[in-house]
């Protein structure tokens, strides 16, 4: 392989591209109109324009992807995630046009995409499932009657989804039908198709997943599991690998289930497959990422595997370079996933210019972003700006770091999520490794997230001290008849030994 | 140099001395002794006390804001003398009518509110579309709806006016 399109943006094009120098293979980036100022563009070794700012034109935007792939004689496309990284139509197309497709082939993808038939496929498997229908729901009647066999609370679900749209949580029978209404409606917005399925919903439940490689040759092996059950919106914002809930034994299951639904699907490539594990250790089948998953990191920092490279090299067709048995685990690891969003106004996004950036470092410490100084944040995409995630000897350790390197990390201009997160990484029942997907609302509820402003003096010390500078300048200024606004605080500094 | 600082509403009396190049500032009847340096343009570092403080700064016009690692303090700085005129002309704006505006570039998605409704402090008037994420907008006080300047599916930019409370 020696050219790889990078269909993505934003950190993990980043991220790709890291890879793709190391391994000495030419980078090409493809952008939108607002990303071409990115650092993956910036960093790139080609870069080419694929269209304007909205997704549908440029991200998704299938036929002229494959086109500037094929111009641009790519032999591979890295599909990151999100985007076109788990449509089978996009493998398909990739496949068609004779060109890699970096992840698995895309009748495994489409089979893990519909949510009922995966179901069935990874259950044939021995895998445990969570009790539910398996097939789409044909009418509300229906569904009254399956919640009912099941016992409530239950979960309507999109057949077709993912990432928390489409569904909805039901407390009981009269209930239901809103809900059964609702889904079936936001399902069609969101996938374009209004089928919906039916769960019972396990009570306080972790989020434990398990990644896989599996090679073009029938090997697969686990690289271990990392718990993810810090959500907000149904959506991961911290991770951490080893999951501090499960038991060896739980994990050893859950690895051997991982591997031989994977087996049995036929799966290539790096794949991670999702759980909810109750308070007794029972686990469920949730869904199957047919992708890289954004919270990869932990799980390099503890098995020191590249799993970007392993990709590539898998998709080469390459055998798998360890066993099992040769895979390492080592200390624990975390990830805070950093967002643009106000986490004291419920998680409002909070796009707009990055005026000042002071990024953490030190040991342990592990950043995988897609910001700068002076970076404008646009609005037509995730607001996921980087990833922070720190390594330790132990998962103490590892908070500590965490916790060390937010309050080194400042980023100025828009709200980001660091100061909540750093609130997270000082709660005792995070500390203790004790929290389920219910973590954030349970601890901390809205009124919660306000805090007391123990800030206030300093902030007004330094603001005052600012004014008073600005307003000798000005007056001195005034006088001379000369400086330009632009160079009044260097004029300052000179005169008053204020450096820059 | 005497200052008003206007904080959440507060407003708190500062005076700020400088002698050789080190400050004294006296706030809330307690004097500190701080040094200053701008490492770069958009920081500030403090020594008050002993204690190293490193803030991230920025001003735009007499608004001021403190980035912390924990929390993000925004501010007015007044100069005292100037202070009560400003107050004066603020309190006559805030009995009129308010403009409700865009807090983010985005679309609008729905408009709950119609004209001439009374909404309640805290009730949504509208949502807005950005980073793929809807969010409600509130009203920031009782009032009546007046003028609506935005229609479903327009997009906006921030700070614009999307319409008038009475």
């Amino acid at each position: 392989m020696k050219r790889i399109f990078i269909a993505n943006r934003g950190e993990i094009a980043v991220r790709i591209l890291r890879a793709c120098r190391e391994l000495g293979i030419t980078a090409v980036v493809g952008y939108s109109d607002p990303d071409r100022s990115s650092i993956a563009v910036r960093l790139a070794d080609e870069a080419y324009r694929i269209g304007p700012a909205l997704s549908s034109e440029s991200y998704l935007n299938i036929p002229r992807i494959i086109e500037i792939a094929l111009q641009t004689k790519c032999d591979a496309i890295h599909p990151g995630y999100g985007f076109l990284a788990e449509r089978a139509e996009f493998a398909a197309s990739c496949e068609k046009a004779g060109i890699i497709f970096v992840g698995p082939r895309s009748t495994v993808i489409e089979l893990m995409g519909e949510k009922t038939r995966a179901r069935q496929a990874v259950q044939n498997a021995g895998t445990p499932v969570v009790p539910g229908t398996l097939r789409p729901l044909k009418n509300l009647a229906e569904a009254q009657e399956t919640a009912k066999s099941f016992g409530y609370p239950v979960l309507i679900k999109a057949a077709a989804g993912g990432g928390g749209k489409g569904l909805r949580e039901v407390q009981n029978a009269s209930g239901l039908e809103e809900a059964f209404r609702l889904a079936q409606s936001e399902a069609q917005s969101a996938f374009g198709d209004p089928s919906v399925y039916l769960e019972k919903k396990i009570e306080q439940p972790h989020h434990v997943e398990i990644q896989i490689l599996a090679d073009h040759h029938g090997n697969v092996i686990h690289l271990g599991e990392r718990e993810c059950s810090i959500q907000r919106r149904h959506q991961k914002v911290i991770e951490e690998c080893p999951s501090p809930f499960i038991s060896a034994d739980t994990r050893a299951k859950m690895c051997d289930v991982a591997i031989r639904a994977a087996r049995e699907i036929g799966y290539t490539n790096a794949g991670t497959m999702e759980f909810l594990v109750d308070k007794d250790q029972n686990f469920y089948f949730l869904e199957m990422n047919t992708r890289l998953q954004v919270e990869h990191p932990v799980t390099e920092l503890v098995t020191g595997i590249d799993i970007v490279k392993a990709q590539i090299s898998i998709a080469s067709g390459e055998p798998l370079r360890l066993k099992q048995e040769d895979v390492p685990f080592n200390g624990s690891a975390i990830e805070c996933r950093i967002y643009a969003e106000n986490p004291e106004s419920n998680f409002m996004p909070s796009p707009g210019k990055i005026t000042g950036l002071r990024v953490p470092g030190g040991p342990g410490i592990r950043e995988d972003s897609g910001i700068y100084e002076g970076y404008e944040v646009p609005l037509y995409y995730d607001p996921l700006l980087s990833k922070l995630s720190a390594w330790g000897h132990t998962r103490k350790e590892a908070i500590q770091r965490m916790a060390r390197a937010l309050e080194e990390y400042q980023v100025q201009g828009i709200h980001t999520t660091i100061s909540f997160y750093h609130r997270v990484m000082n709660h005792p029942q995070f500390l203790k490794g004790v929290y389920t997907t219910s973590f954030i609302e349970e601890y901390f509820a809205l009124a919660n997230i306000t805090k007391p402003h123990e800030s206030d003096q300093i902030a007004i010390i330094a603001a005052a001290i600012l004014e008073f500078e600005h307003f000798n300048t000005a007056t001195e200024t005034k006088v001379q008849q000369s400086g330009t606004p632009k160079n009044l605080w260097r004029t300052v500094a000179r005169k008053e030994g204020l450096r820059q | 140099m005497k200052l008003i600082a206007v904080l959440r509403k507060q407003p708190i009396p500062v005076e700020v001395v400088r002698t050789n190049g080190e400050y004294s500032l006296t706030l809330n009847g307690k004097t500190f002794s701080v040094n200053a340096v701008r490492p770069t343009q958009q920081s500030l570092s403090l020594i008050v006390e002993g204690k190293s403080y490193e803030v991230g700064i920025e001003k735009n016009g007499s608004r001021y804001s403190v980035y912390f690692y924990n929390d993000t303090i925004c501010l007015d700085l007044f100069e005292a003398r100037k202070y009560k005129a400003t107050e004066l002309a603020k309190k006559t704006v805030s009995a009129g009518p308010l403009q409700v505006v865009a807090p983010m570039p985005g679309k609008i998605v729905k408009i709950t509110a119609v004209e001439n409704q009374s909404v309640a402090e805290g009730e949504p008037l509208l949502i807005m579309e950005a980073m793929k994420m809807q969010n409600e907008l509130k009203a920031p006080r009782a009032g009546v709806v007046r003028q609506l300047h935005v229609k479903e599916g327009e997009p906006v930019t921030p700070q614009q006016v999307l319409m008038i409370l009475e």
